[in-house]
């Protein structure tokens, strides 16, 4: 997947997490497309192509980082619907929450997340947690072309 | 009495008996030789006395039958021993007998009877005679027939009675008209042979009752025996050998016939003092008894009316017989309207009741519903116990207003609930503190960490320090959030105990510490630990815990030495109410230790011992070990020296 540039989503309702991400993923030099959404409506808004986005025409994000507990629809919602949707359900979706109660990690996967990571405290964890899930995703799993 | 003690006093009194018995065949025998053979001294002897003599003799004799007869007849008619029937009748008999005896042969009637006063005084005396051998015959075959069938035999009261009054009378009736033939005959060496008529009844009633045996235990009876052979040596040996009226054999024929009337009032006598003396004692048993029995139902009464709860006696179909003071007050019914009024009116299920509490052995305290006259009912216990009176089954019915009781454990139920409730709000709320504290927290110190990664060049010395001093105190609040948040999990998770190896689990922590074991260059011994109930992963918590601490609070200069020993300490029940084996885990370390006084203080939440500059911790290490061990169903005891080390001790549930 190197001659296209992959993109990775990120919907969290914090702006300074999403700060973070973000500096997160430029301490491990990321140049790949970033995007983000700040609650669950906007998520699907984004992915649907409605509403704000209608006239948008990147393509669909190749994986989806995901908050859940976000104000309007939260992460379960949002998770539930992008699950359910024909298109849009291929796409990989990581929970990437502070939670760690064992009910949100159950429901999640039984909606059909594909994996489910804790918010480390650290920053420094937070710069290897990401860094080793885009290695994961983009260079050691095989993603799905994308029509 | 025990059985055996039983058998020895009877024993005992055999032997007794049997030492009575043979004095009394001693004396008997003593007695008839002695009597008997007196006469061999009287062979010779040419003694004649008078009719003056006689009549005296035969006075006293008839005073004497009469007073036996009489009292032999009163007794016969306070206890009817057929015996004495038969005495007193045959002793009133000869009593008359012997008064028409001494009156016709006395000196003032000779003109009047038609016989010579040679003949009329020995048939007269025979009559006697006879009548009283034959009756006391009788009264011996009546004895013992009564003795080997006592419900069969009857005595045959109004023939006695009536034969004794008509052979009396046809007795005078036949002296006074009929002449009679000669009584002595001198040509025999016996002169006068019808005196051994009487005798042969004698001996027959003599060998009767000896025979029956009952002298050896009977007083009556042993001088009822003496009586009859003084009679039958009277007869066979002194009168069938008297040659003519007033001579030796004679006299002392009459004698002993007074001696004989005696020795049987001398048995009469003594029954009356032995009656005497037993109606005193029973007189005597009868106050002790009513005494006791007046103190009895005054102990009976005082503890029944001063009872708190009521008391209420009914019969087999329940209905009220009895009740105390307090079943007034409970039921609020005046006392004399509770007998004869029905159970139900007062316990709905109350016949239900008592028929359930007559069938069962063990007492039963039912709970149940009472009613009070206006309809309105309150919750009750009982007590029922069943008192079988013979014929009857009565039952008595212990009844406790319980309202005040049920109200209480209602409230106490509420209560109990309403904390809970609290409980769970606060720890909720722990939970969720600790966890929404956690997420600025955590802005904090990536924030910080990225302005020292980021802008520390920018920073003065003492910005980086202040930046540096920031970036510490919120690591510290990290774990301290962390660690209340294990803790306050703690009490919600519900627990889950399953059998693990405790050896995987320190084996486990010891590998986790292993970094720090030897750069301190730290010797842990563990022997082979057993196969815990126990939730595993709170289990090490706790094992990384104290290993941790005995890690860390080492003397300078000395490696930590920690050693781990195990017990077992038997059974136990468990959280879960099971019986099952415990054990004991020591661990021990040689660290700095402290002093005793701070023996509880070191379990609770936020307690340290030492500040941060000398070693650092949430001291919240030991709570959470023994949040952990209280979970479990155990206990956690501690002791130390200051600089030289401590000992914690686990009691810890094992798998079966």
């Amino acid at each position: 997947m190197n001659s296209q540039l992959v993109r990775i989503h990120i919907a969290d309702d914090d702006p300074d997490d999403r700060l973070l991400i973000s500096e997160a993923l430029e301490e491990i030099n990321f140049e790949n497309h970033v995007s983000f959404s700040v609650d669950g409506q906007d998520l699907l808004d984004y992915l649907l192509r409605q509403g704000d986005y209608s006239s948008l025409s990147d393509p669909l994000p190749d994986i989806i980082l995901l908050d859940l507990n976000m104000p309007r629809k939260d992460g379960r919602e949002a998770l539930r619907e992008i699950k359910k949707h024909d298109q849009l359900r291929q796409i990989p979706v990581i929970i990437l929450t502070t939670s760690q109660a064992e009910e949100d990690i159950l429901s999640s996967y039984d909606l059909g997340s594909n994996s489910f990571i804790v918010k480390p405290l650290s920053f420094e964890n937070m710069v290897e947690a990401i860094s080793k899930v885009t290695d994961y995703w983009f260079k050691i799993v095989k993603l799905p072309r994308k029509p | 009495m025990s059985h055996n003690a039983n058998l020895a006093l009877s024993a005992e009194v055999s032997v007794q008996t049997q030492i009575t018995a043979h004095k009394r065949k001693t004396f008997y025998w003593l007695t008839f030789v002695i009597i008997a053979g007196s006469y061999l001294f009287m062979l010779d002897s040419s003694w004649r006395s008078s009719g003056e003599f006689h009549t005296v003799l035969e006075v006293i004799a008839m005073l004497l039958a009469f007073i036996v007869g009489a009292i032999a007849l009163v007794e016969y008619h306070s206890r009817k021993d057929v015996a004495t029937l038969f005495v007193g009748a045959g002793f009133f008999g000869t009593g008359a007998l012997d008064c028409y005896h001494a009156i016709v042969t006395s000196s003032y009637f000779q003109e009047f009877l038609p016989s010579g006063i040679e003949a009329l005084i020995p048939w007269s005396w025979v009559a006697s005679r006879l009548f009283l051998s034959v009756m006391l015959c009788l009264g011996c075959y009546y004895s013992i027939l009564a003795k080997r069938q006592p419900e069969k035999t009857v005595a045959p009261e109004k023939i006695v009675f009536i034969g004794t009054a008509l052979l009396t009378l046809g007795c005078f009736a036949f002296f006074a008209f009929v002449p009679l033939p000669p009584a002595y005959y001198p040509e025999l060496p016996f002169h006068r042979p019808e005196e051994f008529v009487p005798a042969f009844f004698f001996l027959a009633a003599l060998i009767g009752f000896y025979h029956k045996g009952d002298w050896r235990t009977n007083n009556f009876e042993h001088w009822l025996i003496l009586s009859l052979m003084v009679d039958f040596i009277c007869q066979a040996v002194y009168m069938a050998f008297s040659g003519t009226l007033f001579d030796i054999e004679f006299d002392v024929a009459h004698i002993l016939k007074c001696v004989s009337y005696l020795l049987m009032l001398t048995g009469l006598l003594y029954n009356i003092h032995v009656s005497f003396s037993s109606i005193h004692q029973e007189m005597r048993v009868r106050e002790i008894t009513e005494e006791e029995l007046r103190y009895s139902q005054i102990r009976k009464s005082a503890i029944i009316d001063s009872m708190a709860d009521g008391l209420i006696i009914v019969d087999s179909e329940g209905t009220i017989e009895e009740a105390n003071a307090s079943t007034e007050t409970i039921f609020e019914r005046p006392l004399n309207t509770l007998n004869g009024l029905h159970i139900s009116a007062l316990l709905p299920d109350g016949l239900e009741q008592i028929n359930t509490a007559g069938t069962s052995d063990t007492p039963a305290i039912p709970e149940t519903t009472a009613t009070l006259k206006d309809g309105s009912s309150f919750p009750v216990s009982l007590s029922i116990a069943s008192m079988n009176l013979g014929r009857h089954t009565k039952y008595s019915i212990q009844v406790r207003d319980i309202s005040q009781q049920k109200a209480q454990e209602a409230q106490m139920i509420t209560r109990q609930r309403e904390l809970e409730n609290t409980n769970a709000e606060l720890e909720k709320f722990a939970y969720i503190a600790s966890h929404d504290l956690q997420e600025p927290l955590r802005k904090v110190t990536a924030f910080a960490d990225r302005l020292q990664k980021k802008y520390a060049a920018v920073l003065d010395e003492r910005g980086q320090d202040y930046l540096q001093r920031m970036v510490s105190a919120t690591a510290r609040m990290q774990i301290l959030i962390s660690d209340l948040l294990s803790f306050s999990r703690l009490s919600t998770t519900e627990m889950k105990l399953e059998p693990y190896d405790l050896n995987k689990i320190v084996s486990g922590v010891i590998d986790d510490l292993e970094v720090r074991i030897n750069q301190s260059k730290a010797s842990v011994h563990k022997p082979e630990l057993p196969i815990l109930n126990c939730n595993p992963p709170l289990i090490r918590q706790l094992f990384q815990n104290l290993l941790s601490n005995a890690l860390k609070f080492q003397r300078p200069d000395t490696p930590p030495i920690i050693s781990i020993n195990c017990e077992n300490i038997g059974q136990m029940v468990d959280n879960n109410g099971v019986m099952r084996p415990w054990c004991r885990i020591e661990v021990k370390d040689n660290g700095i230790g402290f002093a005793d006084e701070y023996r509880e203080k070191i379990f609770e939440i936020f307690q340290r011992l030492h500040n941060r500059s000398e070693y650092e911790g949430t001291g919240m290490g030991l709570a959470i070990v023994r949040k952990i061990i209280d979970r479990h169903g155990g206990r956690i005891d501690v002791s130390s020296t200051e600089g030289k080390g401590s000992s914690f001790v686990l009691t810890l549930p094992l798998s079966f």
